[in-house]
């Protein structure tokens, strides 16, 4: 997704990604990858359970979901994962972002 | 089954071999619990070498000793195994058992004897077993209506969570710039 950054920051768009990864590791993939979104962390998957894309898999952990929040803050469009490759290409989540209304 | 060919080859006393090999054969075509408890005490039983060492170290010794009847009764073996490549390369250890015993005739069939070890095989068989990580997309499936999902329509549950790069990072505060995506991920993922 760092990839096409650039042409979701162009259409007034940020990136927050959220993971239930000890730190270390978040940190880790977050230098690592040298992002330039947040990598937040959630440990206690609070967050997770409430957009409801937590244990999923039945795997005590965050079921990897993409949510696109307009800027009222609902939630326009979401995927989630029902295989660990089973994810959106950034065509799909760009293309769902202009949609949007312009801010 | 197959152990019986090695076994005969190794041990000129069919007697012995019939009387200690039996118990742990019929173990092995039961349960693999059972026969790793076999294993082990068989295993531990030899002297001759550490179980651990020969196990790393198929020595070619052996062969010598052991024409290619365990080779081939190895390849057999595993066949239940399949597509699990480990077991063979357990299978081997069996026979540097031997090697060692090269001087001593009546050691190494007390060792054969006791090594109905080609069970050995069993046990890591059942240890792969236990590597499936793939998710169960069906149960998923179910749990995934985006009706059940309780944000869908209503605003999104506004959060403040620490940042891996340090600080807190705030959903409102991003959405006050415009658009988020929020991505929930999980390691190389």
């Amino acid at each position: 997704m760092q990839g096409d950054y650039e042409e979701i920051t162009g259409l007034q768009t940020d990136i927050i990604a959220i993971s239930t990864d000890d730190l270390s590791q978040a940190s880790y993939v977050a230098e690592s990858l040298s992002l330039d979104f947040p990598i937040l962390y959630d440990p206690a998957a609070d967050v997770v359970r409430k957009y409801g894309v937590y244990n999923l898999w039945e795997d005590g952990m965050a079921t990897p979901s993409t949510f696109v929040l307009d800027r009222t803050g609902k939630i326009r469009w979401q995927h989630i994962g029902k295989t660990f490759y089973d994810r959106p290409s950034n065509e799909e989540i760009i293309d769902q972002l202009r949609k949007l209304p312009e801010g | 089954m197959i152990q019986e060919a090695p076994i005969a080859a190794i041990t000129p006393s069919p007697d012995h071999s019939q009387t200690d090999t039996p118990s742990g054969m019929r173990d092995l075509d039961v349960h693999s619990s059972d026969v790793e408890t076999t294993v082990e005490s068989v295993v531990s039983t030899p002297s001759p070498a550490t179980p651990g060492t020969t196990l790393t170290i198929p020595t070619p010794t052996l062969a010598v000793i052991q024409p290619d009847i365990p080779t081939r009764s190895v390849v057999s073996v595993p066949t239940a195994v399949v597509a699990q490549p480990v077991p063979t390369p357990n299978q081997a250890p069996t026979a540097p058992d031997f090697q060692d015993t090269e001087a001593k005739l009546d050691e190494r069939q007390s060792v054969s004897e006791t090594t109905p070890t080609p069970k050995a095989v069993a046990a890591p068989i059942e240890v792969p077993a236990a590597p499936t990580d793939v998710p169960t997309p069906v149960a998923v499936e179910e749990v995934i209506d985006p009706e059940e999902t309780p944000s869908a329509d209503d605003g999104a549950y506004r959060f403040v969570l620490p940042s891996a790069t340090g600080g807190e990072v705030s959903l409102d505060d991003y959405l006050e710039r415009g658009n988020v995506i929020l991505v929930f991920y999980r390691a190389f993922w």
